[in-house]
């Protein structure tokens, strides 16, 4: 027993002897003085402490729990945020970048407070080399704007299946979203970057470091280094390293002829194994599987349309495109569709181009595999207001797996698996898959949305358990990865707390 | 050299006796290295203190915990052809995966295999060959540890589409304190090897950058690595012996193209058209010296017909071709080469011709490399002047003409190295030419004086490039102090991270950067 004994405690002196309302005067005043200062910093007109306008950034298009800054900045220019990061450090104050207009997965939601930098305005598209097939941009930079940028130049940017027309195009390389197209030399496709660590200081990765760019060189699509890989370390690091002012990111060439090949099937089997086949062939460009719930809200005019197409369409569709470049394109097309429709013989699938349930989608997609989605609502939002997405990495083989567990989650929770729409993303050649479940839900509904919660959260779980890869860990799925690699956790622990002591940086994401 | 009391006592008890050991006859061996600041002339100076031989994971791990209870050194090897694994702090052994030989699976379906360290690329290839896949060989040999080079270099013929610096998957690293961090997909519910990146910080980015962390941040004792479609026969198809050899694989899915061009930057506008055309598996400028040492059965030979050789053999491109998917693709593929090749003004070296035959060995060589080791025999040593800095084309070629040549010259001039003044690279297009770097190849007698000048030549190239503010030749161990401050300081960084996961800096001391500067 410890001899020690407790410490005495007066009753009578209170605690806190400084008066209520001093506190809180304190605490108003210690608000205006950061306020002054970030307007010093960004200037007047940047800074924002409005509680409509705080609020907009409360909270984001996913159930995770909402969290309040304290301020928004918009910086203008990197100076600015070096001076604004230094700040916050020297106040231990949490600093969360933002680029997107609209945020998905609650990793930009100031969970400690703190100050949001929405560099959303940053539209620069700095430097295109057609050479160098790269493209340096700005963190606001968003797809439309890019592809119109680049198809002049006979290039395209990697695009992921019709994202939001707000969507940063930066975050999407950053956070690794699947482009449409598997080709394993378009992935990783960041070249270099720009970074204001937690010091303020700036790091630039791989080629750029040697000099800024208007002084370097070199060309900066040299990836690697300096010393480590920062651009993997970077990489879905969802903002706790620093805050990424620019990449230089590759630009593919752009097709000059397109076609685009739809095969359907009733079941996901035979054409998980088609695109295994096709994709080891290295044939095509965007090649992807969607189920008819997908289909139909992509396709759909309008929601009410959404069921009746559902019923209408295949179960599964594969969707293959296969380009053209600028030498012999309509034989680098004639080529590669022997051989596509080759294999596709040989797996007893039958590829058209026209999707004959809705010949409307071979123009859908003949003008959109490259932007935005184009309607007015959202395709995820399409049948109930909002989505809950579950998706991570596997193997190809093992998708079907999934969708069986996916199918008694969903049975489990009453929920009509008919409505889960599911997207395979063959990545790097079919060596692996994204493997995505939408889960509509009605954002209004709060019962609803403690119901599709408790589901998300169960889904997970059990697919996790059959070996789901939560690459993009947002949310609960980093507490499920690190429960079972501890020592990740742990050496992750020790770079953060090397590259950001004061843990200012986006801080509680990834677990750190 | 000796252990700190006990130590050896207690690797003796961990490993079984016949699995360590410090007689000067087996360290001795380890204590060669054939890069001039440690010549044999040095031999046994950097003896390590011991040679310890691990069976498995758990084995490493022990290693690595009774180097920090009792305070001594190790570097972790792979077949040993690199300088970093020279001990040079007392108190150093050597971890030799010799016994870690396995190939644990090859999944044809998801495209990996998982191997220990001591596999080599030719022992993995022979075996997913049989499997329709293959890799992308390193060009500093087959006989390298599959693990060892995915972490250093990985650079092999096949780059232009089997990438480079990607191959890394789901990996067991045992980290200097011993535990045990499993990389990628390693670390999900059912511990599967498909996948390098995983939940959270993505910690691959500590395994490698440019040079990776030569075994100063723990070993890896497992690593699944990246495979690729082959449409080829299942043994490899060679024909003779070294260096008298060929390899001949189907006509209709394998073609290698020699182009000619009038100067290296028509050569590298031909670089990025095929690039831009994403055409071909691999792609690049074949310096004379590399073809003609790669035919020469001897020295004499190579030096005989190297004057009449070199006037030949200017600016040439190899390019191959590969049908993955049929014949078409090859048929397709070489039309589209041609095109190229009369829009840059290069012009083919013909299968009927001298020259053509000189190269016999080129294909295989893209595929299986054993090149490099008979390029020791011109001068004794080789190596290259700069170089692996990666860029763009333009870039490779820049560095190349601006600083490189120029200090080999120098090189030349001052009789410390062999008279190649052709001035043509081993220059390398990656990722369908998204990237690419150079080597300048260089032939120097195998004693300090040209060592120590070519040494200072490689470090010459690298302050030359940050003067310039161009992409630097990879700098190992001291010399990212030199890089270090010009970018961005990341060499702090790296310091930084090092003695984090590494507090005691035993595990291969001075990498991947010294704690302090070098001694001017
Ligand atoms: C003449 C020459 C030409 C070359 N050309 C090329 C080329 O074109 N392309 C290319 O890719 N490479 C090239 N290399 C580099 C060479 O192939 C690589 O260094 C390769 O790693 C050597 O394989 P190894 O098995 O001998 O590795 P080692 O020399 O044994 O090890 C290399 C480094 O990795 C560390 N290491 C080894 N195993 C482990 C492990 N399990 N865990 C942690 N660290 C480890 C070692 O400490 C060492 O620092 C060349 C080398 C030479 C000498």
């Amino acid at each position: 027993m410890s001899t020690q004994a407790p410490a005495m405690v007066d009753y009578q002196k209170p605690l806190d002897d400084v008066p209520y309302a001093e506190q809180r005067a304190a605490r108003a005043a210690h608000h205006g003085e950061v306020k002054k200062r970030l307007e010093s910093i960004a200037g007047p007109d940047r800074v924002s402490d409005s509680p409509d306008i705080l609020a907009r950034y409360s909270s984001d298009l996913s159930l995770e729990q909402a969290g309040r800054p304290a301020f928004v900045v918009r910086p203008q220019d990197t100076a600015r945020v070096c001076e604004l990061v230094r700040f916050a450090n020297s106040l231990k104050m949490p600093v969360i970048a933002l680029s997107s207009g609209t945020h998905l997965y609650g990793a930009g939601l100031a969970r400690l407070g703190g100050m949001v930098l929405d560099l959303s305005e940053w539209k620069n598209i700095h430097a295109v080399s057609q050479r160098n097939r790269s493209v340096r941009i700005a963190p606001g930079v968003t797809y439309d704007q890019l592809q119109d940028a680049l198809e002049p130049q006979g290039l395209r940017a990697l695009i992921p299946l019709l994202p939001r027309r707000d969507q940063s195009v930066l975050s999407a390389h950053l956070e690794a979203q699947p482009m449409l197209i598997p080709e394993f030399n378009y992935s990783e496709p960041v070249y270099t970057a720009e970074i204001v660590l937690a010091s303020g200081e700036i790091f630039r990765t791989g080629a750029a470091a040697v000099a800024p760019p208007d002084q370097t060189a070199n060309d900066m699509v040299g990836p690697w280094g300096p010393g480590l890989d920062w651009n993997r370390l970077l990489t879905r690091s969802q903002g706790t390293l620093g805050v990424i002012t620019w990449a230089n990111i590759m630009a593919e060439p752009l097709p000059l002829r397109q076609k685009i090949y739809f095969t359907p099937a009733p079941a996901i089997e035979p054409l998980l194994g088609f695109t295994s086949r096709v994709q080891k062939k290295w044939l095509g460009y965007e090649c992807f599987i969607l189920n008819r719930a997908n289909l139909a809200c992509i396709l759909a005019r309008s929601p009410q349309e959404i069921d009746a197409l559902q019923q209408s369409l295949p179960a599964f569709v594969q969707v293959f495109c296969i380009g053209g470049l600028a030498r012999f394109p309509d034989e680098r097309i004639a080529w590669q569709e022997a051989d596509f429709l080759e294999t596709s013989q040989e797996c007893g699938l039958t590829p058209r181009t026209v999707l004959a349930e809705f010949p409307r989608a071979a123009r859908f997609f003949e003008k959109n595999l490259h932007r935005c989605f184009p309607g007015e609502v959202y395709w995820k939002d399409a049948r109930r207001g909002a989505s809950a997405d579950i998706f991570f990495i596997t193997t190809m083989n093992r998708v079907p797996l999934f969708i069986e567990e996916m199918q008694q989650q969903a049975a489990l929770a009453g929920y009509n698996f008919q409505d889960i729409g599911i997207y395979v993303q063959p990545i790097e050649n079919g060596r692996a898959a994204h493997l995505e479940f939408s889960l509509p839900y009605n954002p209004a509904d709060e019962r609803g949305c403690t119901r599709m919660r408790g589901l998300h959260e169960a889904a997970s779980r059990a697919l996790f358990a059959q070996g789901a890869l939560f690459t993009r860990a947002y949310g609960t799925w980093t507490q499920l990865a690190h429960g079972c690699n501890a020592a990740q956790q742990q050496t992750a622990r020790l770079i953060k707390e090397l590259l950001d002591p004061n843990n200012i940086m986006n801080p509680g994401r990834l677990g750190l | 050299m000796s252990l700190p009391n006990g130590a050896y006592e207690a690797l003796a008890n961990a490993l079984g006796a016949e699995n360590v050991c410090d007689d000067p006859a087996v360290t001795s061996g380890y204590s060669y290295m054939w890069l001039a600041y440690a010549t044999h002339a040095q031999s046994g100076r950097y003896r390590p203190a011991a040679v310890a031989l691990p069976g498995s994971t758990q084995d490493v791990q022990t290693i690595i915990l009774l180097a920090n209870r009792y305070g001594f050194n190790y570097i972790p090897v792979g077949t040993n052809l690199f300088p970093p694994n020279m001990p040079t702090r007392p108190d150093t052994i050597i971890i030799d995966p010799k016994r870690m030989n396995r190939i644990l699976e090859i999944d044809t379906e998801s495209m990996y295999a998982v191997v220990e360290p001591y596999v080599t690329y030719a022992q993995l290839q022979a075996e997913t060959m049989q499997k329709g896949l293959t890799l992308t060989v390193c060009e500093g040999g087959a006989q390298c540890s599959v693990i060892a080079n995915n972490m250093f270099q990985g650079m092999g013929g096949t780059g232009h589409k089997f990438g480079y610096n990607r191959g890394i998957l789901g990996c067991d690293w045992v980290l200097p304190n011993g535990e045990l961090l499993k990389i990628g997909s390693r670390g999900n519910a059912r511990g599967d090897w498909f996948w390098g990146d995983c939940a959270g910080l993505n910690l691959k980015g500590l395994l490698r950058g440019d040079s990776g962390h030569c075994g100063g941040l723990g070993m890896v004792t497992a690593m699944a690595v990246k495979l690729f479609p082959y449409p080829g026969p299942k043994a490899f198809p060679v024909k003779g012996a070294n260096p008298d050899f060929s390899a001949e694989f189907p006509a209709d899915r394998f073609k290698v193209n020699l182009i000619k061009f009038p100067n290296r930057e028509q050569l590298i506008d031909a670089m990025y058209e095929i690039g831009h055309a994403e055409i071909g598996v691999a792609v690049h400028e074949e310096p004379a010296s590399m073809v003609l040492a790669g035919e020469s059965p001897s020295v004499e030979h190579f030096w005989e017909h190297w004057p009449e050789f070199k006037k030949k053999w200017v600016n040439v491109l190899s390019v191959t071709l590969l049908g993955f998917s049929s014949a078409r693709q090859v048929a397709y593929e070489q039309k589209v080469l041609d095109a190229i090749v009369s829009d840059t003004g290069g012009e083919y070296i013909t299968e009927d011709s001298e020259l053509w035959s000189c190269a016999a060995c080129n294909l295989g060589e893209q595929f299986r490399t054993g090149g490099s080791n008979r390029l020791f025999r011109i001068a004794g040593d080789f190596f290259v002047m700069g170089g692996f800095g990666f860029d763009s084309l333009d870039q490779s070629l820049k560095m190349s003409k601006e600083y490189m040549w120029p200090l080999i010259l120098d090189g030349i001039e001052k009789g410390h190295l062999a008279p190649d003044d052709v001035g043509n690279d081993w220059l390398n297009s990656y990722q369908l030419g998204h990237f690419a770097e150079t080597e300048p190849l260089i032939y120097f007698e195998h004693d300090l004086a040209a060592g120590g000048a070519f040494m200072n030549g490689y470090v010459g190239t690298i302050i030359e490039a940050v003067k310039r503010k161009m992409t630097s030749s990879w700098p190992l161990g001291p010399m990212n102090y030199i890089t270090g401050p010009a970018m961005c300081n990341y060499h702090e960084l790296v310091k930084k991270i090092k003695s984090a996961l590494d507090p005691r800096l035993t595990s291969n001391p001075g990498f991947p950067v010294p704690p302090e500067p070098p001694q001017a």
